[in-house]
């Protein structure tokens, strides 16, 4: 493993480093296809390897791993800018860890259905009513059934 | 006095006669030739005369002193031919022969009989022919206590006997000794032929290769010329154990089919490329680990060994102890699956099977044994043909038990007698 860090030099009267944080970072997503459910799906760095990602998730986060699977997602070079350059979306590594000891994984709902209806007495309750009357107003006679206006005689 | 006689009287050796063999002679026919030989020039290719490759020298008559020292280097050369002439009518005169070991002995027995019995049942195509395809049988040697001779059996025609031996060549008791003059066959054991069942015959392959395909589902070709179209799952199973037993007659059910129907099992609804265990799909083969011809075409036990990868240390290494059962339980589910299914293929059971194929397996890496026996109930593996299917595949297993606690200078620890006795049923386990 090469690590582009500069590890800052021991002086005396330093504090001695004893804790060695690495440089990557993972990010957790959600899969586009279907997991099977003891399966976590990870965007690493290139750099990782499949045991990098188990030490990393098991010494960090205390995570109980079972296996690591790794590809890498190559990002397509297709797209063209408007100076017809070929424009180049970056390569990345996705990790799928599947956890040990019987354990299950979901992403969650990051974005939840939020309801829609507005508290009552406050502005947006009095805008949206006065909205459907408008709207309400504007529509035909419904004994007409649907028939537009310029339709007759 | 011959005239070959009086000839030596006046001098003449062979050698200036150039006379390679006595043949007798007319008398008037004799001193014609000789008339001849006189007159011409002597030359080795006019008068050499070898009618049959043998020469035969008329000891008596020679001088004992000047020509036994001439004599000796030929005497050996004709010996060795002589030797060799023999070892050869010999060969060829065994190439109508087989020697059967380990064939038990008993008291008044028709070993005629017995022999072409066994041979009808490896052979069962000849089963009616074989008392007229066999020539004679006897056993070799004096009759001793507790020693089994060897059985030698001739047959009518030599191709019977290649014939036959081709069949037996997939037993794995054969030897093909080329030094010695006889060819062998083994039995796997004679233990199993002297049983009260002797009509079952048990083969054994080492290292087979087992099979097998299915298809299932539909999924849309992603590339290439054929992209879009629809294009059933095609699953491949290939596994090679270590060894495995096959019999000719099915094992008995464990629980009729349709005691099967209230087992759950569990539903996994997602593609095969997110399992671990995906790799890409190529050649589709069905095989049971013998040919179509062959008569034991049912299966009785296999056996596998732990690779390295799942041992028990490596996993305890890793903190994943409690994968190792896991693991046996999933090797034996796919090996025994795909071994009755070839099994069931190979009888012409495509759609379902008419009656339940039953194998077992014993899964060891040398100090660990588990046991495991399964049931394939039906073969319906499309979605079409899975839709009503109540019919369920069962595995018994056991869990990995200990053969021995240590091996210390030698000497085994706390031998398991359990598992030895599973082992030993197992193996029992009799149509």
């Amino acid at each position: 493993i090469y690590i582009n860090i500069i590890v800052p030099i021991y002086q005396l009267g330093n504090p001695q480093l004893r804790i060695f944080r690495p440089n990557w970072f993972l990010t957790l997503v959600r899969p586009g296809k279907e997991q099977p459910p003891d399966t976590a799906q990870f965007r690493v760095p290139m750099e990782m390897t499949k045991y990098d990602v188990k030490n990393y998730l098991e010494k960090i986060y205390n995570v109980p791993v079972g296996v690591v699977r790794t590809r890498i997602q190559f990002g397509s070079n297709k797209k063209r800018n408007h100076l017809n350059q070929k424009v180049k979306k970056p390569d990345y590594k996705v990790a799928y860890v599947q956890l040990a000891q019987g354990q299950t994984f979901t992403f969650p709902d990051v974005f939840p259905e939020k309801d829609q209806t507005p508290a009552e007495g406050s502005m947006e309750e009095m805008q949206n009513k006065f909205m459907e009357d408008e709207k309400q107003r504007q529509k035909l006679d419904p004994r007409r059934g649907g028939v537009t206006e310029w339709f007759g005689l | 006095m011959s005239e070959f006689e009086k000839l030596r009287e006046t001098g003449l050796t062979g050698k200036q006669l150039h006379v390679d063999c006595i043949f007798v002679l007319e008398e008037t026919s004799l001193s014609l030739f000789f008339a001849q030989m006189a007159s011409k020039k002597t030359s080795p290719k006019q008068t050499t005369m070898q009618p049959s490759a043998m020469r035969e020298h008329d000891y008596s008559q020679m001088d004992v002193a000047s020509n036994t020292q001439r004599a000796i280097p030929k005497i050996v050369k004709e010996n060795q031919e002589l030797k060799e002439k023999v070892a050869d009518l010999e060969r060829y005169t065994l190439r109508w022969n087989l020697k059967i070991h380990g064939l038990k002995e008993k008291d008044d027995e028709n070993i005629r009989e017995h022999v072409v019995g066994i041979l009808s049942k490896i052979a069962l195509q000849w089963a009616d022919v074989m008392d007229t395809t066999v020539d004679t049988v006897h056993r070799l040697g004096r009759r001793e206590e507790g020693r089994h001779r060897q059985v030698i059996l001739q047959f009518v025609a030599r191709r019977h006997r290649d014939a036959f031996w081709k069949i037996t060549k997939n037993c794995q008791t054969f030897h093909g000794l080329p030094e010695s003059v006889y060819t062998n066959i083994q039995f796997f054991s004679a233990l199993f032929i002297n049983n009260v069942l002797s009509h079952v015959i048990f083969l054994s392959d080492f290292s087979p290769k087992v099979n097998f395909y299915w298809q299932r589902g539909k999924r849309i070709i992603p590339k290439g010329h054929r992209k879009g179209r629809l294009e059933p799952f095609r699953f491949q199973i290939d596994d090679s154990p270590h060894s495995q037993i096959r019999i000719t007659q099915q094992l008995p059910q464990f629980i009729p089919i349709e005691a099967s129907h209230t087992a759950d099992v569990p539903m996994v609804p997602l593609a095969p490329n997110l399992m671990p265990l995906f790799r890409r799909q190529y050649d589709n083969n069905i095989f049971t680990g013998a040919k179509l011809p062959d008569p034991a075409c049912y299966g009785h036990t296999q056996f596998h060994l732990v690779p390295d990868r799942y041992h028990r240390d490596r996993m305890m290494k890793q903190q994943q102890s409690d994968q190792v059962e896991v693991f046996l339980r999933a090797n034996a589910l796919a090996s025994l699956f795909s071994w009755t299914g070839a099994q069931a293929a190979y009888q012409g059971d495509y759609e379902d099977v008419c009656r339940a194929f039953v194998s077992q397996a014993v899964i060891t890496d040398g100090h660990f044994f588990s046991f495991f026996c399964y049931q394939l109930n039906s073969v319906a593996l499309s979605v079409e043909t899975d839709a009503n299917n109540p019919r369920k595949n069962l595995l018994w297993g056991s869990q990995s038990q200990q053969l021995f606690q240590t091996v210390q200078d030698g000497e085994v620890l706390g031998l398991n007698d359990g598992v030895i006795k599973l082992l030993v049923q197992l193996l029992m386990n009799r149509p």
